[in-house]
């Protein structure tokens, strides 16, 4: 099939944090007005919505039934098809595929994707049933957590490849530095390698601050058909490669990397036609401190083994061979399921589009997204990568 | 003694060991049991005793963790020689003998996991380190 030139033509995105106070509905709302007026198109115009939420948290208090129609009741947007997508941590980057994909392929020419989560309702115990009860292994009755399972990729790369704490450290200073420049950072306070070493210990050797926290928030984006798109903006970004994967789940490969990262890097690159030398920045997916490093290695930034040394080296701060995570990541905003995804989208069109601010990388042209989503036995279970070009 | 989780090991004249499953067509050995091959998507499938020895892979010592575990606690990935990897508790270790350690030999033990709803204990398996005789 030939598919069409895809732009992103209008972002938005809440502030990440606690928002109490407020409804999911009208957190989404706010998410899906900012990138349609960003986009400079009328709200009647939205051909076709695909919302994404993960609800893992809020089992207990219901799924949210039919949210996308009910957040889009409120700004307008009605007697149009609309979808949810669910994909773990990869939920957001799953609904802007999906809206890339029925754009590129010809089936509408506007389409809004957006991702939310309200994280900060439930009771969190919760969550280890919704974990269990469909791993036939079982995996949290044996103790797995979620940094337990990066604890444990930690542990291998420091017996295998030598990795240090001190680098693991360094992947969070780094991240939270850039954190204190993003106004929508749930955490932008800088800290240092002494102070994430010693900061409280949750699964050995990952302390609390090398752990994402979550929240409460949303992000959006309108998506075109390049030429649709030109009477809307003179500054579109391309979406030069989309890709999806699932886990393959080895027994055998060493606890350092994830098959489906190598698979669907290699997809994206060959579908962009760049490599990773090409890349000025990119968002990657810091639930956890080791997994930037690994996500180094796993992409191609630099070789196996050599993640720990890219960062002390500062190859991937600012001035470096590739900028990541300059919204500060995960680390810095929280991890806001089903948001995160467009939430580093949305970072990645400011950069290409230049307005971001003293984050900035100079004259950054390409950019690489990376999102992981759901974990069962050794790997997560989607990853999704998206290349965007100015 | 009351056993939780009982679909994935069973009793054996020398102790409990993890039970999965061998594909007849083509040869794959998958845990825990499945309705089909993963492989080849056979249905002619037996039943496969894994080893109750083997190496641990990584591990880690959870201080703030899953809260049915009385913390700290050590999970690990153990890898048997049916190229099977199970995520495991892992018990017993010893600070003093440098465990535990990645590619340290363990072994399978049935152990008290955790408690039912009623405070009564529910046995597992786990892995403890493999230590030679003396």
């Amino acid at each position: 099939m030939n598919l069409r030139d895809v732009v992103i033509v209008g972002i938005g995105e809440t502030k990440f944090g606690k928002h109490m106070e407020r409804t999911i509905t009208d957190i989404g709302a706010e998410a899906c007005i900012d990138a349609i007026k960003d986009a400079g198109v009328s709200h009647k115009k939205v051909q076709f919505v695909t919302g994404a939420y993960s609800c893992q948290w809020n089992g207990p208090l219901g799924q949210y039934f039919t949210l996308p129609q009910i957040i889009l009741r409120e700004i307008g947007i009605t007697k149009v098809p609309m979808f949810r997508v669910e994909c773990g941590c990869a939920t957001g980057s799953v609904a802007f595929r999906d809206v890339w994909y029925r754009v590129a392929s010809g089936e509408y020419d506007i389409g809004l994707a957006f991702g939310i989560e309200k994280m900060n309702v439930a009771d969190s115990k919760s969550i280890l049933g919704l974990i269990s009860d469909h791993v036939p292994e079982r995996d949290a009755d044996m103790g797995l957590t979620g940094p337990t399972i990066y604890a444990m990729m930690a542990n291998r790369m420091m017996a295998q490849y030598g990795v240090t704490k001190e680098q693991l450290a360094q992947v969070v200073v780094k991240n939270r530095r850039f954190g204190t420049k993003n106004p929508m950072a749930q955490f932008p306070i800088p800290v240092t390698v002494e102070e994430v070493l010693n900061a409280r210990m949750i699964a050995d050797p990952l302390t609390l601050f090398m752990c994402c926290g979550r929240g409460d928030g949303a992000a959006a984006a309108v998506l075109m058909d390049a030429k649709t798109a030109k009477q809307y903006t003179t500054n579109p970004v391309h979406i030069a490669a989309n890709v999806l994967t699932s886990g393959t789940y080895s027994d055998e490969l060493p606890f350092v990397t994830f098959d489906g990262d190598v698979r669907a890097a290699a997809q994206a690159y060959e579908m962009a036609g760049v490599g990773p030398e090409d890349l000025d920045v990119a968002e990657i997916h810091d639930s956890f401190a080791p997994a930037e490093i690994k996500h180094y290695e796993d992409l191609g930034f630099c070789g196996r083994g050599e993640g720990g040394r890219f960062v002390e080296e500062g190859h991937s701060d600012m001035g470096g061979k590739i900028v990541v995570n300059t919204s500060g990541g995960l680390l810095s905003k929280g991890h806001i399921i089903g948001a995160t995804g467009i939430s580093q989208i949305y970072e990645l069109v400011r950069q290409l589009r230049g307005i971001s601010g003293e984050s900035q990388v100079e004259g950054a042209k390409v950019a690489l997204q990376h999102n992981s989503g759901g974990y069962v036995h050794t790997e997560f279970t989607s990853c999704a990568i998206n290349i965007l070009k100015k | 003694m009351k056993l939780m989780n009982t679909h994935l090991f069973k009793e054996t004249a020398e102790g409990i060991a993890l039970v999965g499953q061998k594909c007849r067509t083509c040869g794959k050995i998958a845990y825990p049991k499945k309705r089909v091959c993963p492989e080849c998507f056979g249905e002619d499938l037996e039943e496969k005793t894994l080893s109750r020895t083997g190496t641990l892979h990584t591990f880690t010592n959870v201080v703030l963790g899953a809260p049915h575990l009385k913390p700290p606690y050590i999970t690990g990935f153990v890898d048997l020689p049916e190229k099977i990897r199970v995520l495991s508790v892992i018990t017993g270790c010893d600070a003093d003998k440098d465990e535990p350690r990645v590619d340290m030999p363990v072994e399978i033990v049935l152990d008290k996991l955790m408690q039912d709803e009623n405070g009564e204990d529910l046995y597992c398996y786990k892995f403890k380190p493999l230590r030679k005789e003396g």
